[in-house]
């Protein structure tokens, strides 16, 4: 925007890079101080200035949270439940998104503003009517009480494929339909293909959901031993509440995977929820 | 032609099936067992049995709870301090991110890190940084001179600032990133029509740019103000509540009634009434998206 002016475009770039930086420092701050922390000896924890890099480092920490805790269990569950999740929001509102965009059949339109509608209603309202039908079907305590909302319905993710679908041309369905294409062919072979990009932006928000899923497990799992990382790691801090080196290692190993897959996929992070934002 | 159409719609039916009966299961069925359930005195051990229908009441003594209402302040306070504040740093980091700057993609991958991560693992971190003794925070506070550092998580009035502040943190980077999208979107003819008038930076800002976000800082005002509503992890996990109510929120002492004390009843009626505000805000959002708005 300033370029046109002389000598002053290169100073402000200077100093918002600066200004920007200096504030980045702080968002990031507390993720490495975790990271440096998970390294220490406890007693080294709360030296202050910070030593961002442990004088002494040790993986007790990190060994400690195998032993003491069901951490590995924690861990399969949640890499289990995770990729549950993703298959299934993948699978589940693709076909759903495609049917509404594609095929024309009676109360579509109905079902579709019902789903709409639907993202209105707050998660935390079902909790109590889903965990008493729960109790009726004996699946407290199950992976399934935790996986099978979002196996089956996500109302955002169904809109959003909706939408993918919608932008690819009729007339490929006209044609399918004149060769003879079933509806299953034309949805796996002919369209499914085109929309990858949404696919793959809807993958990754759904990795994140599931990996992040919180207040489920943590109602209806009770068994600790079948716990997922989330709840795992927040009963570090009330059982060994002075134990911050031992907290910061549950916690950075709970963090690892989901920065990684940020980090290797961050344009469709920004893409999937960019779109997001696009619905308002 | 007849069966063809009849071949189309079952195929819609098919393809929507799974959903459709998730959309029953974890929607329709939660809503209206939901309302049923508040309007009965729920007996968790002997169920229906057990139960006895009480109209109303619920609803009543949910407005005479001390808790619920202790709750519901918070979360009014959260929506005008914390929402607010997380909507004007948002702007300007925006704003700065889309004018000229060195490793923009760089920077804005780290303004938005703290958005995609866990919840429980981020709040354990805050938690350890914020500790009222030993924190880093405080030890930071004490090398420049403030002696009565504040005691954060620890202290009636600083519990829920300090959850504020975690909670500012991981959503920055989304509300970035959505003023991003609409910055860009802006037409760079606007300030160079500014710039030959001999608009200032400043000018600029308020004149075109706030005016011609205005949509996308109310599509966020509405989602964070409900977010906000919603606040349950960050308070389970870093003071549970306390100290005694001063970081309560609504869907906490839901939880808690639902899940420490089995009183279902009472939650449901609780929770709908959580509904209903949620409802109201996104009404405000409907209404509002004409009136408000300068395009």
């Amino acid at each position: 925007m300033n370029n046109t002016l002389h000598g002053k475009p290169m100073v402000w770039k200077l100093i918002n890079t600066v200004l920007l930086a200096l504030i980045s420092i702080i968002m990031i701050a507390p993720v490495l101080w975790m990271v440096s922390t998970s390294l220490k000896f406890e007693s080294e924890v709360f030296n202050f200035p910070i030593q961002w890099i442990p004088e002494s480092v040790t993986w007790d920490n990190y060994q400690k949270a195998f032993t003491e805790f069901p951490y590995l269990n924690w861990y399969f569950n949640t890499i289990r439940n995770t990729a549950i999740i993703v298959f299934s929001i993948l699978l589940v509102s693709s076909m759903a998104g495609f049917a509404f965009a594609k095929i024309q059949f009676k109360g579509k339109n109905l079902i579709f503003i019902a789903y709409i509608a639907s993202l209105m209603i707050p998660g935390e309202m079902r909790l109590i009517p889903q965990f008493m039908l729960y109790k009726e079907l004996g699946l407290i305590n199950t992976t399934w009480a935790v996986v099978l909302p979002w196996m089956l319905f996500v109302a955002f993710a169904i809109f959003l494929m909706k939408q993918a679908f919608t932008a690819v041309p009729d007339e490929l369905i006209e044609a399918a339909k004149i060769d003879g294409c079933g509806y299953f062919k034309m949805y796996a072979v002919i369209t499914l293909p085109l929309v990858k990009s949404t696919l793959v932006a809807l993958g990754i928000l759904s990795f994140t959901w599931g990996w992040n899923d919180y207040t489920a497990p943590l109602i209806y799992i009770q068994d600790i031993q079948k716990q997922v990382l989330t709840v795992g790691i927040a009963s570090f801090k009330a059982q060994y509440a002075s134990n911050y080196a031992l907290q910061m290692a549950g916690a950075t190993m709970a963090l690892v995977p989901v920065i990684l897959v940020y980090l290797i996929a961050q344009k469709y992070f920004t893409e999937g929820i960019a779109q997001s934002g696009i619905k308002g | 032609m007849q069966i063809h159409r009849f071949k189309e719609h079952f195929a819609g039916y098919m393809f929507i099936l799974p959903s459709l009966i998730g959309f029953t299961a974890f929607m329709l069925y939660p809503i209206i067992y939901s309302i049923f359930l508040s309007l009965m005195d729920w007996n968790m051990y002997q169920g229906f049995g057990g139960s006895t229908f009480v109209g109303l009441d619920n609803y009543l003594e949910v407005f005479k709870n001390e808790y619920f209402m202790g709750g519901l302040i918070n979360n009014i306070k959260l929506l005008v301090f914390a929402v607010p504040i997380l909507l004007m740093l948002a702007l300007t980091l925006a704003h700065l991110l889309n004018s000229q700057v060195f490793g923009k993609g760089a920077l804005r991958t780290v303004y938005f890190l703290p958005y995609i991560t866990t919840i429980t693992a981020t709040a354990i971190v805050f938690a350890a940084l914020f500790h009222e003794e030993l924190g880093p925070v405080n030890g930071f506070l004490r090398s420049i001179g403030i002696e009565n550092a504040p005691r954060w998580l620890g202290s009636v009035e600083w519990s829920l600032p300090t959850i504020s502040i975690f909670w500012v943190w991981r959503n920055l980077g989304y509300c970035i990133l959505i003023f991003l999208a609409g910055l860009q979107a802006i037409s760079p003819s606007y300030y160079e029509a500014a710039e030959i008038d001999g608009a200032s930076g400043i000018q600029k800002f308020f004149r075109i740019t706030m005016p011609l976000v205005s949509p996308i800082t109310f599509f966020l005002a509405v989602t964070m103000a409900i977010f906000s509503f919603s606040m349950f992890a960050e308070v389970k996990v870093m003071t549970e509540g306390g100290p005694g109510t001063s970081s309560y929120t609504i869907v906490y002492h839901i939880y808690k009634e639902a899940f420490e004390r089995y009183d279902m009843g009472y939650a449901s009626a609780a929770s709908i009434i959580f509904f209903i505000i949620i409802l109201a805000i996104t009404t405000i959002q409907w209404l509002g998206q004409k009136k408000w708005v300068n395009y």
